[in-house]
């Protein structure tokens, strides 16, 4: 099931950057790519619960502020340890420049 | 070809992963010494201990990991000896033969001398999952404990032991805690927490010697004082693991010495983690963290691959005490000046040498750290007004360092 979520205003996130979402009891992370395209993963590593939302994006690529692992955004993937289990992402999408994400059939 | 890796610590580990690529179709061997798969030291002297806990390590990676990438991984064998003329490797399970070998053996605590204890029964000494174990059941039956070294090891347990509601004194030997890995101004703060949370913090005192007193441990310290507990843990340091290279002909340098590419003396054997001393602008240098196990680690594996990768790193470390968290990127050394930024979970110490940013430490505010620690990698170094200005964004700051001067 389609469950689409507004997060947030487009220009509340920087160019190259992300934001944090909380939404009920769960927290995501926002992010808007170098080309200005926006994708949306869990808020917290998935090595220790840290929030992505202090750490820098560069690129395609998240890195942990707390022990450096580095995730793809895009799809969640761990690309350097000590992570090493990939991050949850869900659907993003731009209308009206509100960004909506999809939690799916999760509550 | 088949690489045998001595130890099985965050180094070892990630030499093993990084070596399993697709285009690596050798063997890869692990020989362990402890009787677990590689786990995460930092806990064990933070979480791990609290009884709320559970009793679990916290593993690199999952078990399924190994077998699944095909990394053999022996546990409770101790390597004994090298012979790297015949290009072997000896062990109490027997011996085996290398193409590479990459020794990755860590470190272990610095002991006091044993006249020191007296006829106490014994010191704690935190290293492994089986000392934490230990560590673990002591604390839970005591309601004192002593440190002995205000170093982080020592900190972080005095932290953990208050949280769980020990009385808890610090004795440091130096003029003040943290004296060789953080500046003036960190210490000062970390000081402050620990007195806030009503920790004893003894600096410039000495400990002259251990006593027990019908069950009644106790420290007498050179002014004559006498402390005494139920409980007295040791966090003075750590010495590489370097007998194994030694009696190989290896040369040793304050660790095991390797050259840029993590290479020593002898081709063909390598070494990584807190056991290895590298060149490093100039000097050589040793150092213990998780990062630097991980990268140098990562470095010897592609080199092994044959890249000819330099490991020149950006050092970084954290520590946890009380409900804060500390991060350091960069060499804390003498002669630098700090510039203090303020955030409003935390603060950040911008420290500069000959009007370069050398070093950043934060508290609390992991997100000055994460931009620190950018323009520490990239060399870029804001200066210092900037960074003393409150007002002004430190993402912009590092957007416009960026920006190519022109000439
Ligand atoms: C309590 C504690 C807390 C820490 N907290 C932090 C922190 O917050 N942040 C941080 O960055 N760093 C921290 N560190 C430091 C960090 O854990 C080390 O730098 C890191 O573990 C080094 O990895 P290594 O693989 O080089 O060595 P180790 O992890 O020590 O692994 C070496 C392994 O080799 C084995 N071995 C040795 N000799 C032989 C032999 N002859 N044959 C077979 N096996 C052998 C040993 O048994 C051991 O398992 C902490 C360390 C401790 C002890």
């Amino acid at each position: 099931m389609v469950n689409w979520i507004e997060a947030c205003a487009a220009d509340e996130v920087e160019n190259e950057d992300l934001i944090r979402f909380d939404h009920g009891s769960r927290t995501f992370a926002i992010y808007r790519s170098p080309d200005d395209e926006y994708f949306c993963t869990d808020g917290l590593c998935t090595h220790e619960e840290v929030h992505l939302s202090d750490g820098l994006v560069m690129d395609h690529i998240i890195e942990c502020p707390m022990h450096n692992g580095q995730f793809d955004y895009r799809t969640g993937e761990a690309r350097r340890t000590p992570a090493c289990v990939a991050l949850k992402t869900y659907p993003v999408k731009v209308e009206n420049e509100t960004v909506f994400i999809d939690l799916g059939d999760q509550p | 070809m088949r690489v045998v890796i001595v130890g099985g610590g965050q180094a070892a580990a990630s030499v093993a992963a990084t070596l399993r690529k697709p285009e690596f179709s050798g063997e890869i061997l692990m020989l362990c010494q402890e009787d677990c798969l590689p786990y995460e030291r930092p806990p064990l002297s933070k979480k791990y201990l609290l009884p709320s806990r559970a009793n679990e390590r916290k593993t690199i990676f999952p078990d399924a990991y190994w077998p699944a990438h095909e990394i053999t991984a022996k546990l409770s064998c101790t390597v004994t000896g090298i012979d790297p003329i015949r290009k072997i490797a000896k062990s109490d399970h027997g011996s085996i033969g290398y193409d590479h070998l990459v020794l990755a053996t860590g470190s272990s605590p610095r002991r006091l001398p044993e006249r020191m204890k007296g006829n106490l029964a014994d010191l704690c000494y935190l290293r492994s999952l089986e000392d934490a174990g230990q560590l673990r059941r002591r604390l839970a039956c005591s309601n004192s404990l002593i440190l002995i070294g205000g170093g982080y090891i020592g900190l972080e347990l005095a932290a953990t032991a208050r949280t769980m509601g020990l009385d808890v004194t610090v004795v440091e030997r130096d003029v003040r805690i943290l004296n060789r890995v953080a500046s003036t101004s960190l210490a000062g703060t970390v000081r402050n927490w620990h007195q806030h949370h009503g920790v004893r913090l003894l600096e410039r005192t000495e400990v002259k010697a251990f006593t027990d007193d019908h069950g009644v441990t106790g420290v007498l310290l050179a002014n004559g004082e006498k402390l005494t507990s139920d409980c007295i843990a040791v966090g003075i340091g750590a010495s590489p693991n370097t007998a194994l290279a030694f009696n190989a002909g290896l040369q040793i340098n304050n660790g095991i010495a390797v050259d840029a590419f993590g290479q020593t003396s002898i081709p063909g054997i390598w070494a990584a983690g807190d056991c290895a001393s590298f060149p490093y602008f100039g000097r050589r240098i040793r150092l213990e963290s998780i990062q630097n196990a991980i990268d140098q680690g990562e470095a010897v594996a592609e080199n092994i691959l044959g890249s000819q990768r330099e490991y020149v790193p950006l050092p970084t470390f954290w520590s946890d005490q009380f409900d804060h968290t500390i991060q350091i990127a960069g060499l804390i050394e003498p002669r630098m000046k700090a510039v203090i930024r303020d955030a409003p979970s935390g603060r950040s110490y911008w420290h500069y040498r000959d009007g370069l940013l050398q070093a950043v430490e934060v508290t609390d505010d992991p997100k000055s750290y994460s931009i620190g620690r950018r323009m520490l990698s990239e060399r870029l170094s804001p200066s210092a007004e900037a960074i003393s200005d409150g007002n002004r964004n430190l993402k912009d700051i590092l957007k416009t360092c960026r920006k190519p001067v022109m000439a």
